[in-house]
């Protein structure tokens, strides 16, 4: 009885466990981390991997190309494992591993090679190294129709492994380059373009195997149909679903019809797009040579879900909870935005998906009205390298959107600063008011009254506390008029006033006028706006309109010591620092190659400095490094993985500090753990050709506020010797650490 | 003394600045430099074989530095140096005037007053001469004094000291030219004052963090040479003093004209 008992205890929990699989999400979400042990291949060097694999590779024409592949996939593949984008034990990666068992049931020896992972992107994709890792895409997963769809996707990159396509592609691309490839032997335009044509055969020699695999499989083939279609349409959301204005709208911010675009743009991708000068074949092609092949004579024995269907639509929903944030850290706001409405249709109390609308609401506010007060599009480049690098943000063209989520670019692109900033405000105040408990959104809250004040100017008084409905109810347009004279007689003025009045309250132009109107009765609401007003920053701002040019000048110059004086020496005590960036590039006729070997010594040799540097000056010195882990080091890996996130997002900024670190509200943990605000980043990157070239950065953010506290780069024409290195790295933590006279 | 240790200590202060990095915190360097050349033109302070003033040797300018970080990417730099060398005597062999050299005009007595060197010429005439110098220091943009790619300006001033055999001179017999005189000429001791303008183009790194290595190249030009030369006119061939002179000037002009130096150092304070 008492055994039975426990049974009934056990069954009741999987019940309640298996019926929270879907109502998990109702109030909340929490974006993916890596857990439990760092697997064995995440541990070893790449150098030493490059030494071994070096050892097998055989004598013959092709051993130095083939050398040079392995040491640089293998530097590339180390720095991808290690950048905190892979998800490691997860229930994503726990699942794609367990369709890739069932798709290589019979052969265990492959399957034992290939080491499968999610990674955090947005993209729809996946990618293959020669040496078996295979890596999914959370974009792909959260786009896929179903688990053989995923097996095809696997079969497909598995293809790639075991032909070691990339390898025989970069071989094949150094002999066309020299002409000495029987593929090509053309002009140099046509090898150029046998290169892609090379790429193209792989594929489809990809897409032909991954069915074969696919068939000696026992899942549905037929189920492969739509496989092309995730592929044609990646470009679009993972649903389409029409955009409803009530979505930002309450009973008394109604925004104006003609924000709202009638009719959206039709899906008209073009799958037979010219690819002439593209690594894949296009759509129509690849579509053409696998979808003959789909019919066998066993389809009904096969399935479409071998592992699960429940685990797939669990993951699939978990990868596009995903997404909102990735399409975030992307500062694709406006994807985000729309991600997060289709699932909030579905979760419609779900405060993580409120939060990444508010978070997107956020920066496309600041970013507009940064746009307005800064025409410029500077952006910071580091060594001139293109991930390093960014623009300021504008809301993307409408008119190049299809589909229903069109409206929502339309929407927000029709909204000026003021506008955004007030819409802004109000979804974020709701969302926060049946969530008071949560301190980003009060934060995000206290961020926008701020905005709303200082950059936009608008004050409590710019905010009718009456609706429209009750003002033309009251029919108060005449009683200011009456009030201050009932004798008199009505002059010409006060008629203006009133046909004024009747207008804006009968057009829906000045929306953001009544959007408050609700929230004006909170008191807490108007605590916030009273306190955000006394807190004007922008003084100096609004009065150089009216100043002389000497005396502009003047000011502009005092603000410029100012600035000067306040980042100048820092007196910072403690600052976390990241594993320090360092390329050595060798320049051999013309053509550029990483010394990947000394450049991995150089970067321990740049920690070292930085450490003495540090030690030298007393600043409280401490570096997340992914060097000399353990299987037992996850919590390391996760807070690196934070760290780059973060870094990633803010560098995507640019050097718009006001817009926030959106992606990760980890990052807290981070600093609470270190107990520092300040994450350093240094690196130098050295070309050797004829001459020696070095370019040296130093990049100090504040990670509560994404602020840039210094910045430094060095170019010098010298070999980067330890002296030379050591001087740059104290002349920038000096700045960092000693306090200002 | 205490005045210049005062004078020191004022100047530090005034151009000490707290956002000045230096190297490792530390932006004096003591250093010695030796300043080097072979020379086209002129004997060494020993050697005057063959007996020429053409006779190649290696120059040598040893050189105390003292520098100062002082801007961003300039340094004061204080150096006393020390030169030695050796004037060779002239046997009335050629002359230094361009057709002199081209016709190889000869002069039994080239020195004024119609004397010749009877003594021995590969024993030149000793010239010393302690220069002070006073230059800044200009590191390339990118660089961190003290480390890196330098351009560097200064003013030297030269006190010279010629020292030369002056008892063992001669003159033609009035009564017979060809019939050679022993006599003294000049006070065999002279001292001289003189000014020039350096531009070196050098590299300073800094090893094991304490020890600098200095090497680099150096271009002076003095300004005195073409007012002894050209300006005194003919003087030097009447007075003796203004001939050794001359003599002097020409040659630390031909030594400092172009100068490889390599200089060794410590990171002081």
């Amino acid at each position: 009885m008492k055994k039975f008992f426990v049974v009934k205890i056990v069954f009741a929990f999987i019940l309640l466990f298996t019926g929270s699989v879907y109502g998990q999400y109702d109030s909340n979400y929490m974006p993916l981390t890596s857990s439990g042990l760092l697997p064995e291949e995440f541990l070893k060097t790449a150098r030493s991997i490059s030494e071994e694999d070096i050892k097998t590779i055989g004598y013959g024409t092709d051993r130095m190309a083939k050398q040079q592949f392995t040491i640089s996939s293998n530097y590339f593949l180390r720095d991808l494992l290690l950048s905190g984008d892979v998800l490691i034990n997860d229930p994503l990666g726990n699942y794609v591993n367990k369709v890739a068992d069932e798709l290589l049931k019979n052969d265990p020896e492959l399957r034992k090679q290939i080491h499968i992972y999610v990674t955090k992107s947005p993209d729809v994709n996946a990618h293959a190294f020669d040496k078996g890792f295979i890596f999914i895409n959370v974009g792909l997963l959260a786009q896929l129709e179903n688990e053989a769809q995923l097996a095809y996707v696997l079969a497909h990159e598995i293809t790639h492994v075991v032909k070691k396509h990339s390898v025989n592609q970069y071989i094949e691309n150094i002999k066309l380059d020299k002409g000495t490839s029987s593929y090509e032997t053309g002009s140099y335009e046509a090898r150029n373009i046998a290169k892609y044509r090379f790429s193209q055969d792989n594929e489809t020699e990809a897409d032909a195997e991954g069915l074969a695999r696919i068939k000696e499989s026992r899942y549905s083939v037929k189920a492969l149909n739509g496989a092309f279609d995730v592929l044609q349409y990646s470009y679009l959301p993972f649903e389409l679903v029409d955009f409803k204005k009530s979505f930002f709208e309450d009973q008394y911010l109604i925004l104006p019809d003609t924000f709202f675009l009638k009719k959206t743009a039709e899906i008209k991708s073009n799958d037979d797009y010219d690819d002439t000068k593209s690594t894949h074949p296009n759509i129509r092609k690849r579509r053409g040579a696998v979808e003959p092949e789909l019919a066998v004579l066993d389809e009904a024995s096969r399935k479409k879900y071998i592992v699960s269907e429940e685990e797939f639509k669990k993951v699939r929903e978990i990868a596009r909870f995903e997404s909102c944030r990735l399409y975030l850290v992307d500062r694709d706001y406006i994807n985000a935005i729309y991600a997060s409405y289709i699932l909030l249709e579905k979760y419609p109390e779900n405060v993580y998906l409120k939060k990444v609308v508010a978070k997107a609401l956020y920066n496309i506010t600041i970013a507009e009205s940064y746009s307005n007060r800064n025409k410029s599009k500077y952006t910071y480049s580091i060594a001139n390298n293109a991930r390093l690098s960014s623009k300021s943000y504008s809301i993307p063209d409408y008119e190049k959107i299809e589909g229903p989520s069109q409206r929502v670019y339309y929407l927000l692109d029709q909204l000026d600063a003021k506008e955004l900033n007030t819409l802004a405000l109000s979804y974020t105040y709701k969302a926060y008011k049946k969530n008071p408990q949560d301190l980003v959104l009060s934060a995000l809250t206290d961020s926008l009254f701020s905005e709303l004040v200082n950059s936009n100017q608008l004050y409590l008084n710019d905010f009718s506390k009456t609706s429209k409905a009750q003002l033309l109810a009251l029919d108060t347009v005449k009683a200011p008029v009456e009030t201050v004279d009932t004798t008199a007689e009505e002059s010409k003025y006060s008629k203006i006033k009133k046909q004024q009045q009747k207008v804006e309250i009968t057009t829906d132009e000045n929306f953001t006028k009544y959007a408050f109107v609700g929230l004006l009765e909170d008191a807490e609401f108007v605590k916030r706006f009273t306190k955000a007003s006394k807190g004007l920053t922008r003084k100096a701002e609004e009065k150089k309109d009216n100043l002389t040019y000497k005396e502009r000048k003047k000011l502009e110059d005092q603000i410029a010591k100012e600035n000067k004086n306040k980042y100048t020496l820092l007196g910072i005590e403690k600052v976390l620092f990241l594993e320090p960036f360092y390329m050595k590039v060798k320049t051999v006729n013309r053509e550029e190659m990483i010394n990947y070997f000394e450049s991995e010594e150089k970067q321990v040799k740049l920690a070292e400095i930085q450490k003495k540097c540090a030690d030298r000056l007393n600043l409280n010195y401490e570096m997340i490094s992914t060097k000399n882990m353990t299987t037992a080091d996850m919590e390391r890996y996760n807070l690196n993985s934070i760290m780059n996130d973060w870094l990633t997002e803010r560098f995507n900024h640019g050097d718009n500090s006001d817009e926030m670190i959106v992606g990760s509200d980890e990052i807290k943990t981070l600093i609470e753990k270190y107990g520092t605000k300040y994450l350093a980043w240094t690196g130098i990157y050295n070309e050797k050709g004829k001459k020696s070239h070095n370019t040296y950065f130093f990049i100090l953010f504040n990670l509560e506020n994404g602020e840039v506290m210094k910045y430094e780069t060095r170019y010098t024409k010298s070999k980067d010797n330890t002296d030379l290195v050591t001087s740059f790295v104290y002349n920038s933590l000096m700045h960092v650490a000693k306090k200002p006279k | 003394m205490k005045l210049v240790y005062s004078l020191l200590f004022v100047v530090l202060a005034f151009v000490s600045n707290a956002q000045i990095a230096g190297y490792y915190g530390k932006r004096c360097v003591i250093g010695y430099s030796n300043y080097f050349m072979i020379a086209p033109k002129g004997p060494g302070p020993l050697n005057a074989n063959p007996a020429d003033e053409a006779s190649p040797t290696l120059n040598n300018v040893h050189c105390l530095n003292l520098e100062y970080v002082y801007k961003e990417r300039k340094m004061v730099c204080v150096s006393a140096q020390y030169l030695i060398t050796g004037v060779a005597y002239s046997n009335g062999t050629t002359n230094d005037t361009f057709f002199g050299e081209m016709f190889g005009n000869e002069d039994q007595y080239p020195y004024p007053g119609g004397y010749k060197y009877a003594g021995n010429f590969s024993k030149p005439a000793l010239l010393r001469s302690i220069n002070l110098s006073l230059g800044i220091k200009t590191f390339k943009k990118g660089f961190i004094p003290p480390v890196g790619r330098y351009r560097k300006l200064e003013v030297l001033m030269f006190f010279e000291k010629l020292k030369y055999d002056y008892q063992n001179f001669a003159h033609a017999d009035p009564n017979d030219y060809d019939l050679a005189v022993k006599g003294s000429l000049g006070k065999g001791e002279y001292t001289y004052k003189n000014i020039a303008f350096a531009c070196t183009f050098g590299y300073q790194r800094i090893l094991n963090d304490k020890i600098s290595l200095d090497y680099g190249i150096r271009f002076a030009y003095t300004p005195a040479l073409n007012i002894i030369t050209i300006a005194a006119g003919d003087e030097y061939t009447t007075n003796v003093t203004a001939y050794f002179r001359r003599e002097s000037n020409l040659r630390i002009a031909r030594e400092q004209l172009i100068n490889v130096h390599l200089g060794i150092g410590f990171l002081a304070f």
